[in-house]
């Protein structure tokens, strides 16, 4: 586990030539949005693989943010913001039915000259994330420990 | 004296026996442990997938529980299957009993009618025969079904696929070779299954205890559909499977996982028996030569022991032959059947139950969904559930008997109850599947 | 040289002893003395496990007695073989994990309640794969383990060759899958699918969910051969450790124009019975949100 230094922790997946794009220009343009939010940087939404969504709550994010190009042209790699559609929609269906709250999961498309409405983003969600619960995930080997 | 049996070996599940004995009575208690709690994971579920979820409640009998569950969710959607996908079903039904029985015979009970061998019991000729006996039942299941251990052809409506020709041959062939190995190993299965009855059988009185079996129109043995027909000393009852609540009742105990089940006769309740014996002895005539032959020693078995437990062992034998030959019988009808593998199916909220004949006796499921199709509420009751408080009965008075005669050395009295639980092959694993919402 | 085996049966529904015994193979050892059971209670009387060469469990790790059985067991044996998707991953019980086990047992049993009795086994607080408890050394999923699989394994054990499974999905194997260009059909639900599905072509393609490119393979594609989408018993493929996020990964490349979005979620209308049917306790979130989350104190509180 990172050893958290600002709660709540927030991860978001951007996209090179969009929403890591409108977050770059934020940064640069001294745009406030809250440093809880880490981002990482992928080539294309269609990138964004479901198992790092269950990752990032696993080990602790408080929520996970997907950055895409709007549909329908924007997207540089033409379609992988329509399976980042699809796959989000499945994702949120999953967990939810696992129990986990609506606002731990978000799906955003942000172009890349929109750099005021990424911040915003950012800010709401690290804003909902605080009235999240923090999470702690029971390891296996606590329930082994509870019988040897 | 306290026996204990921990645990039950050469059955299917986990099963402890405690046998007290004190002055003045015998206290039995036969604890299923082990749990999953099948009937609570089917909620939430949706419709279609309870074929495929309820037969890993059991190895031993999945195509019982694949054919249950499909029997509810068609009744819950009210379609009726067409003549060839029943007739699919039914062949697969009949080789999952075929097989598990074999699987009991040859290999559960088998170093016990092997005499002299012991452990050594599967170097025996015999072992191998009843090997490739038991794979030609399994083949059958195969093909109807799809896979012998956790089939997946019966669907909502009807089935996956009916047979091509190459199918039909496969099973024609089978079913040939299964009977010409059942006639090359009867001899020697009667000798050694009579010997161990006499042997172990001890006069013990089983009347008394009702016993319960699918009842249909024709001849024989009916194992995939029609009315229950439960036969007491001096009525019988007669209840179509969607009015089962009205007549069986579950009560949990708080030394077993599984729950102790009686039939409610105007309020006075009794415990009863499934499986082979009640079969045998309420079917129709025999309509089959090999089987109808087989049957004659069963009776003349029986009369010598009435109802005595072991004698489910020969019931068990008659019941194979039973099922080949019903098999043949049934190919030869679907030549003559459209060709139709199943029935338009709609989402619908409902109720339904399907009832039928599993290896050991009647299994039960229900189920209620939604509007949306998912599954609210599932109740199953298996035939060991219901057998367990007969076998508690049983083993009480027969080792009364061997106290009144005198018989108190402990691994004696340890050995008659192993044979006698395992002449029930009771699968505990059915039997404690379950969690149930006992309010109605 | 006899090979003594052990078979060691937790939650089980002894689908994979069945599976075991029903290959003329085995029976062919076992009468033949190359391999003796030394113990299960399904097939021979031992009532002790001693020391055996090879330790096969079975059936998933469900209460407290599961887990002393199989550590206790796991000492008298070199090699140890998790036989069947419950061992693997959990299995169908590992449904369970969506339910408190308070929940499970309580209440439903009325008002007597045979954990409380003191006689009988007390669930854990969810299901775990057998690797959790005690090291293993060959895993073999299915459910049950299909014939091929069976056969390398008893390959493996007797004359030492060396077991590996697959590496590629289902798909990989599946006669269904041919380079027809059929335009994808909307996703429904299996049941309503059921009314124009051809059983011999590829499901995915027909909108129907199969689970087959998240599945791993080694069973000749045993369901879809026989008109079954498959269900995902396998397991996950070795690189991955998240079945159903494989799969949900899959739908989105398969149905990413799919008109309006929900479709698809009427189609997989219950993603955790459907995607991680045998897989729940492998997966990166193993459990419901109730069965093993805690809420903490934020540092800043």
């Amino acid at each position: 586990m990172i050893p958290v230094s600002l709660e709540p922790r927030v991860i978001a997946f951007t996209c090179t030539y969009c929403a890591y794009a409108a977050a770059e220009t934020a940064g640069v343009s001294k745009l406030q949005y809250p440093p809880h939010i880490y981002i990482i940087r992928l080539p294309c939404s269609g990138m964004f693989r479901s198992y790092y969504v269950f990752k990032a709550l696993y080990n602790g994010f408080d929520s996970v943010l997907w950055g895409g190009c709007h549909p329908p042209y924007d997207c540089h790699f033409i379609n992988g913001n329509y399976k980042a559609r699809v796959r989000a929609a499945l994702l949120k269906s999953y967990l939810n039915q696992l129990g986990f709250e609506d606002d731990r999961f978000r799906l955003e498309w942000i172009a890349a000259g929109e750099a005021d409405r990424f911040a915003s983003i950012a800010k709401e969600i690290v804003k909902k994330a605080t009235s999240l619960p923090r999470l702690r995930f029971l390891d296996n080997s606590e329930v082994v420990s509870e019988w040897l | 004296m306290l026996i204990e049996i921990k645990p039950v070996t050469r059955i299917e599940g986990h099963l402890h026996a405690y046998i007290e004995i004190g002055r003045d009575d015998v206290r039995v208690q036969l604890r299923a442990g082990g749990f999953r709690g099948f009937e609570r994971i089917l909620i939430g579920r949706p419709i279609e997938e309870a074929p495929h979820i309820a037969p890993r409640i059991c190895g031993v009998c999945p195509v019982a529980h694949h054919l249950a569950s499909a029997k509810a969710v068609d009744a819950l959607l009210g379609v009726d299957i067409p003549r060839a996908a029943r007739i699919v079903r039914e062949i697969m039904g009949l080789g999952g009993v075929a097989q598990s029985h074999l699987l009991h015979l040859g290999f559960l009970i088998y170093p016990d009618i092997e005499y002299g061998r012991g452990s050594d019991a599967y170097s025996a000729p015999l072992f191998k025969k009843l090997v490739t006996l038991r794979r030609r039942a399994v083949r059958i299941v195969d093909v109807s079904g799809g896979r012998h251990v956790h089939p997946f052809n019966a669907v909502p409506g009807g089935v996956l696929k009916l047979f091509s020709r190459e199918d039909i041959e496969v099973l024609k062939t089978e079913v040939e070779y299964g009977l010409k190995l059942l006639g090359e190993v009867y001899g020697d299965i009667v000798e050694r299954v009579e010997k161990f009855i006499e042997d172990n059988a001890d006069a013990m009185p089983c009347r008394g205890v009702p016993m319960a079996a699918l009842a249909g129109n024709g001849k024989g043995i009916e194992m995939y559909d029609g009315v229950v027909k439960v036969v007491m000393d001096n009525t019988n009852l007669l209840f179509r499977p969607n009015e089962y609540m009205k007549y069986v009742v579950e009560e949990s105990i708080d030394y077993s996982y599984s729950k102790r089940v009686y039939i409610d006769v105007d309020g006075v309740r009794k415990i009863f028996r499934v499986g082979p014996l009640p079969r045998l002895l309420t079917s129709q005539e025999m309509p089959y030569d090999a089987s109808r032959k087989f049957y004659r020693d069963f009776e003349l078995l029986n009369s010598r022991w009435p109802l005595h437990p072991l004698v489910y062992n020969l019931a068990r034998i008659v019941e194979i032959a039973y099922c080949f030959e019903r098999i043949a019988e049934l190919l030869n009808e679907l030549q003559n059947v459209q060709a139709l593998p199943r029935t338009k199916v709609e989402l619908k909220e409902g109720e339904g139950i399907g009832i039928v004949e599993a290896p050991r006796g009647l299994l039960i499921h229900h189920y209620k969904c939604n509007g949306n199709g998912v599954i609210t509420y599932a109740n199953i009751i298996t035939p060991t559930t219901v057998n367990i408080p007969v076998m508690e009965y049983d083993i009480r008075e027969m080792v009364k008997l061997l106290i009144d005669r005198h018989v108190d050395d402990a691994e004696n009295i340890k050995r008659r109850i192993l044979y006698l639980v395992r002449s029930y092959d009771p699968c505990v694993s059915c039997a404690t599947h379950t969690i149930h919402i006992a309010k109605r | 040289m006899v090979i003594n085996i052990g078979i060691v049966s937790l939650a089980y529904c002894a689908g994979c002893e069945v599976a075991l015994a029903s290959m003329e193979r085995f029976c062919n050892l076992i009468a033949d003395g190359v391999v003796r059971i030394a113990y299960s209670t399904l097939l021979v009387d031992s009532e002790k496990l001693e020391n055996v060469d090879v330790l096969f469990v079975t059936g998933s790790i469900r209460t407290g007695e599961d887990i002393i059985a199989v550590k206790e067991a796991s000492r008298k044996a070199s090699k140890i073989v998790a036989f069947g998707s419950c061992t693997c991953f959990g299995g169908i019980p590992g449904l369970g994990n969506m339910i408190r086990r308070e929940e499970i047992v309580g209440g439903v049993f009325g008002s007597v309640q045979p954990s409380e009795s003191g006689l009988l086994p007390k669930l854990a607080k969810f299901v775990i794969p057998l690797q959790s408890v005690v090291d293993v050394n060959y895993m073999v999923p299915g459910c049950p383990p299909p014939e091929p699989v069976i056969e390398a394994l008893l390959e493996s054990l007797v004359h030492g060759r060396e077991f590996t499974l697959p590496s590629v999905s289902i798909c990989n194997e599946c006669p269904l899958n041919r380079d027809d260009k059929k335009p994808v059909k909307e996703p429904r639900r299996r049941l309503l699918a059921l009314n124009d599905v051809d059983v011999d072509t590829c499901f995915l393609k027909q909108g129907v969910l199969c689970m087959g490119p998240a599945t791993l393979a080694g069973c000749r594609a045993l369901c879809p051969s026989r008109g079954a989408p498959c269900i995902g018993c396998m397991g996950p493929l070795p690189n991955s450790r998240d079945q159903a996020a494989d799969m949900i990964d899959a739908l989105s490349g398969v149905f990413y124009m799919i008109e309006p979005l929900e479709r698809i979620l009427e189609a997989v209308l219950d993603p955790v019975g459907l995607l991680s049917m045998f897989t729940l306790p492998y997966s990166t979130i193993p459990y419901h949100r109730r069965v093993g989350v805690e809420e903490v104190k934020r540092d800043a509180d």
